[in-house]
């Protein structure tokens, strides 16, 4: 399961890294056969070693091949507002902020968030960790803050609160109102990380989403293990929200269980499996559950209501007996 | 949290700090955005185009040159979602974002003429996802005004060769796409542009020889929510 979260990963980091270089074809096809001598400056110019590689590799590919316009305009843009073969898939967090900003509903693109949304109300914060560009990149960096205590330096651990990410998402809706345009575009790492990539393929420069990501990932480091996605993000704040009501969960199973604590360990959001505090934060890496060495931990079709009622008869027998189970 | 007591209370205080820091972060920007739109709010009304040549950051902020189909400026910052998706259709590579640290536009697509002019190709109003970029055809342009409006190009007769009667340029009544149509020849060539049939694509300025362009597409006064909704309004 591991492996296939993480191929599905590598798959969005490279959709959002080979998309702008095909366009970017694009460009230099229509570039070659217009006679523009502006165009044709920049055919030659502005190209870093890159997107030049890449250019050429494709010119290769697409070689005596005559259905390349199809190919190119078959996919464009990133996880935030994706067009593949004509289907739409878009970001909750765009539709909400953009209606919210005072567009008012746009139905063609509300259809489009339904597959996320779907998607959460069955798995919760399932885009997080198996589609999330950021979250794959903060991963690779707790390793290396893994590796760091490993070695003997230990990093500051800041805990702050987990619901400031729903104060955080609240904030900037509001802001969102009074200044008429949606604010998340500016911070949402899925976004920044795409469009910072975008930038740099086609027009050869970075903007200021690139610190961004790095002031997240060097503090991720230092100071606080994961804080942004635990206790800022605003998406998943929302994910979270929607998550709420999930139809399927991470559910322990008590008899198993022998209380080693593997599975806290584990959880790179900071939840904790073996007192049952997942909910609706929890996003589906499945690294507790690779991490148990009992087997106890397992995906069920759980409802809310019988969650709260199974942690209730845990709490119960917990004060009666005075142990666990 | 384990830990001894003099450990305990240093991470309690670096908490206190992280808090207090991220509070003034939020404010700050919380803050910093409502000063920024009134200041937008009044830098608006001065033409974009004028002030480019001054400098890039009130170009920006005071209303850039949309991408054809573009609604009014106010509504247009409501719908951008700043998915890029303009940006990689466009063949020419017309399509520039307004940099980031630029208030609120910031990430939003602009047409900087005189470096790369649109060809008119509609893709991006097609590709738009929440009609930002309202959807266009091709053949729309002809309709002028009425369906396609970027901006209008005016003619400074101070740069203008043929004006001057240096020589006889007709670099954009060439390249026009709506010849006779947006742009005529009047006696001794001189160019003369028709404010209602030109659609601002500002291919003429991008030709334009002289350096400082004697021909340049500066912003419509009033853009209105013009009559290109598509049948059945899909916004509520
Ligand atoms: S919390 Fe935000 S940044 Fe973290 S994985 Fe989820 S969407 Fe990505
Ligand atoms: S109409 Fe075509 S050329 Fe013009 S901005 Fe849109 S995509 Fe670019
Ligand atoms: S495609 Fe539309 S929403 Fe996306 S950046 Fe362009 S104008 Fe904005």
């Amino acid at each position: 399961m591991q492996f296939i979260r993480r191929s599905l990963q590598v798959l969005v980091l490279l959709l959002i890294f080979l998309v702008p270089l095909l366009h970017l074809y694009g460009v230099e096809r229509y570039a070659r056969e217009s006679f523009s001598y502006s165009l044709a400056a920049q055919r030659i110019e502005t190209r870093g070693w890159i997107q030049q590689k890449a250019i050429l590799l494709m010119d290769r590919l697409f070689q005596d091949y005559e259905g390349t316009e199809g190919v190119i305009s078959s996919v464009t843009g990133s996880p935030w507002s994706l067009n593949i073969l004509g289907y739409r898939i878009s970001d909750p967090l765009a539709a909400v902020s953009m209606s919210i900003a005072g567009s008012g509903f746009f139905w063609p693109f509300i259809t489009s968030i339904l597959f996320f949304t779907f998607l959460s109300l069955l798995l919760g914060r399932v885009f997080c960790g198996w589609i999330c560009p950021y979250h794959f990149l903060a991963e690779m960096n707790n390793k290396l803050r893994n590796l760091f205590s490993y070695l003997g330096i230990r990093p500051h651990n800041l805990h702050l609160k987990r619901r400031n990410k729903y104060i955080v998402l609240a904030i900037l809706l509001i802001f969102s109102i009074i200044a008429g345009t949606s604010l998340f575009t500016h911070i949402y790492p899925p976004l920044v990380v795409s469009r910072e990539l975008f930038y740099y393929i086609f027009y050869g420069s970075v903007g200021f989403g690139t610190f961004f990501i790095i002031f997240l990932l060097f503090t991720e480091l230092t100071v606080s293990q994961r804080w942004w996605c635990r206790y800022m993000c605003p998406g998943g704040a929302l994910y979270s929200l929607l998550g709420s009501v999930r139809l399927v969960r991470m559910v322990r199973d008590e008899d198993r269980c022998t209380f080693c604590g593997e599975c806290d360990k584990a959880c790179p959001f900071g939840l904790l499996p073996m007192s049952d505090t997942m909910g609706m934060e929890c996003d589906n890496c499945g690294l507790c559950r690779a991490a148990c060495p009992e087997d106890a931990l397992s995906y069920r079709f759980m409802p809310l209501w019988k969650e709260r009622s199974m942690i209730n008869e845990r709490k119960r027998t917990l004060k009666r007996t005075g142990t666990n189970g | 949290m384990k830990g001894k007591g003099p450990s305990r209370e240093r991470v309690q205080t670096d908490r206190r700090g992280f808090i207090k820091k991220m509070g003034g972060i939020t404010l700050s920007i919380a803050g910093g955005s409502l000063l920024g739109s009134i200041f937008l709010r009044y830098l608006g009304r001065v033409n974009a185009q004028d002030l480019a040549e001054l400098s890039p950051y009130a170009y920006y902020v005071s209303g850039p040159l949309r991408p054809p189909g573009a609604v009014e400026e106010d509504l247009f910052l409501k719908r951008c979602i700043q998915c890029f998706l303009c940006a990689e259709v466009c063949p020419p590579k017309a399509i520039r974002f307004v940099r980031s640290g630029m208030g609120l536009k910031a990430n939003t697509p602009y047409i900087f003429p005189r470096e790369r002019a649109c060809i008119l190709c509609m893709k991006c109003t097609q590709v738009c996802p929440t009609q930002a970029l309202m959807p266009l055809k091709e053949d729309d342009i002809y309709e002028g005004k009425k369906k396609v409006d970027m901006g209008t190009a005016e003619i400074d007769k101070r740069l203008c060769i043929t004006h001057l009667g240096i020589g006889k340029c007709e670099a954009c009544y060439t390249i026009c796409p709506l010849k006779e149509r947006a742009i005529v020849q009047e006696a001794m060539l001189r160019p003369r542009v028709i404010p209602e049939g030109c659609v601002g694509c500002g291919l003429c300025e991008e030709i334009c020889p002289v350096r400082a362009k004697a021909i340049r597409v500066r912003l419509p006064g009033v853009k209105k929510e013009r009559e290109v909704l598509p049948p059945g309004v899909l916004y509520f």
